[in-house]
């Protein structure tokens, strides 16, 4: 039986697709025509049975108090925006700037003891964004702006290091490349960018965390330099030394302790401060296999997970929960490493071994107190 | 003998979405109370429903109302924030998705079945299925075409709107709703009420 030719219009009505003018000619067709007329019920019953899914609110008390914690969380977030908050009222003042350099004028010409390193430190109390220090090597690309709540340096192309210093109440820092981003946490680092792509991340003090477009994010400690296209390079055993031939050449060239180019609001730094800490630009060969223990082009790491996921696909679940256990004790930071814990409750779970299950619920919740599947697991803890 | 007394009603001027939201990007985090008071129970609710799971969903909720104090200074004034607040909110509910979905694709060997859809890959390997069969159909569904579904036939959105929110073309947000429809349709048909 073939259904009317229009009856795709009754979904178009519904959507807003049709004129006014197709409106009322489908309102004519719809009064003759059944099948049209059951597509459209059929239709308004979906949407009223969607509508009428249970759906609980919380009580006013629960509204109250989570109404609360998003003000509080949103106060603690809001420190990090009352730099520009305090430029944008001094604009409103703007008396303000003038009686402040006629202070100013008076304080440095009157006679004092005091050593201008320290009116230099003083001044730095006042941070309005990160104290960072760019020493971007030669012919770098490169802007440095702020937006709404972070500071952000965007690196086009060549190598640049950076040492940051955050306290309370800086900016957040956010260094982009064409690819990704990389997040920092108090840190010295180098990035090097070529082609539009990032190809490498160095990190001479604190860690960074790497976030490239359609990877997982990868945690970059001191000591560590991470290569993320290395394999497009040379395909390389994981075993290979990071310096192996294929590697961009300009990652040889010396790290330049050039004057920084702004330095704002932080304590003065001569040229060696600004130097990456010493030690050797190439990591050796067993520092640069395990960069942060397991990358994710580590096929080590990768090989391991899916190893142990295609155990338990394939219904072995026992040695798939064994396999899990020993990819958690060889790569703890790898990006899989909470798939893998969370995998393992399961596993034991489904091996009926309740009390190895809640030992590894103890362990997911212990390394993960915010993961994704958190509530989930506190379930297998709870009586 | 008293006088009367001329009663004048209080005038009540609303601050509008955008007013408020111009203030929570000035700082003026009351503002995000305002923001909160309107819009906190249909945010919860839409997120209820994309994710049955109502932990998730307040974590999802509170986060959207985080993310819209962020980003703020973006909104461009539309009458009622609402559909830009479900434009984060799916965002966030994607980014979960994802993460649960790259558990739940080892499940079916693993329980030596098709997992029946649940609230998370704890509730499958518990056996704890959903109960009502509009939601097991909606949940096999895509999370795309889940949220276009919800936010037009259970939120009212218009398509355009939704189109605008999710930052994605108008064909397509017709396309996944049309193939939403559908999809349900024939789940609920094959296991009739």
């Amino acid at each position: 039986m073939t259904r009317c030719k229009r009856i795709w219009e009754v979904e178009a009505e519904r959507d807003g697709r049709l004129t006014q003018e197709e409106l009322e000619s489908l309102g004519r067709h719809l009064t003759t025509c059944a099948d049209c007329s059951a597509e459209r019920h059929a239709l308004r019953a979906l949407g009223q049975r969607l509508r009428e899914l249970p759906n609980s609110e919380p009580d006013e008390l629960t509204l109250r108090r989570r109404r609360q914690e998003l003000l509080a969380r949103a106060h603690a977030e809001h420190v990090a925006v009352e730099g520009p908050a305090r430029i944008r009222s001094a604009r409103a003042l703007w008396w303000l700037p003038g009686v402040v350099a006629a202070l100013a004028l008076v304080w440095w010409l009157r006679p004092t003891q005091e050593p201008a390193g320290q009116r230099g430190a003083a001044a730095s109390e006042l941070p309005e964004r990160a104290v960072v220090v760019l020493t971007p090597d030669r012919g770098v690309q490169y802007e440095r702006r702020i937006e709404a709540t972070r500071e952000v340096v965007a690196v086009r192309q060549g190598r640049m290091s950076l040492r940051i210093r955050r306290r309370p109440g800086d900016l957040a820092l956010v260094l982009q490349t064409p690819d990704g981003e990389i997040e920092d946490i108090g840190t010295a680092f180098a990035v090097h960018v070529e082609d539009g792509k990032t190809r490498s991340v160095e990190v001479f003090e604190g860690r960074v965390v790497v976030r490239l477009n359609g990877r997982a994010p990868q945690e970059v400690l001191a000591a560590q330099t991470y290569r993320p296209y290395q394999g497009e390079i040379a395909a390389e055993s994981p075993s290979t030394p990071q310096d192996a031939p294929g590697a961009p050449p300009s990652e040889a060239a010396p790290l330049t302790t050039a004057e920084p180019e702004s330095a704002p609001a932080g304590p003065r730094r001569g040229p060696s401060s600004l130097a990456p800490s010493p030690r050797p630009r190439r990591s050796p060969p067993a520092q640069a296999a395990s960069v942060d223990g397991p990358s994710e082009a580590s096929p080590s790491a990768a090989e391991a997970f899916s190893l142990a996921a295609s155990r338990l696909e394939s219904g072995d679940v026992g040695r798939g929960a064994v396999l899990l256990e020993q990819f958690l004790e060889r790569f703890p930071r790898d990006p899989h490493a909470e798939d893998a814990a969370y995998l393992r409750v399961l596993a034991l779970l489904r091996l009926d071994r309740p009390s190895d299950a809640r030992a590894a619920a103890h362990a997911y919740l212990a390394r993960f107190p915010k993961g994704f599947r958190a509530r989930d697991v506190e379930r297998v803890l709870s009586p | 003998m008293t006088e009367p007394v001329l009663r004048v009603p209080p005038q009540v001027i609303e601050e509008t979405d955008a007013e408020a939201l111009a203030r929570v990007a000035r700082g003026e985090l009351g503002a995000l109370g305002v923001i909160y008071d309107r819009h906190y129970l249909k945010v919860l609710a839409f997120s209820r429903r994309v994710t049955r799971d109502a932990a998730d969903a307040e974590d999802i909720a509170q986060e959207t109302f985080l993310t819209a104090a962020r980003v703020a200074g973006t909104f461009d004034a539309r009458s009622s924030c609402r559909p830009w607040l479900y434009g984060i909110t799916a965002r966030l509910l994607m980014h979960r998705e994802r993460a649960l979905g790259r558990v739940s694709r080892f499940l079916g060997r693993f329980l030596h079945h098709a997992p029946e859809p649940a609230a998370s890959p704890l509730d499958a390997m518990l056996g704890h299925p959903l109960r009502d069969e509009l939601e097991q159909a909606l949940a096999k569904l895509s999370p795309e075409k889940r949220m276009v579904l919800l936010l037009a036939e259970v939120e009212g959105i218009g398509c355009d709107e939704i189109a605008r929110s999710l930052g994605i073309p108008v064909g397509t947000v017709w396309t996944r709703l049309h193939h939403a429809r559908r999809e349900v349709r024939k789940r609920l048909e094959r296991r009739p009420r």
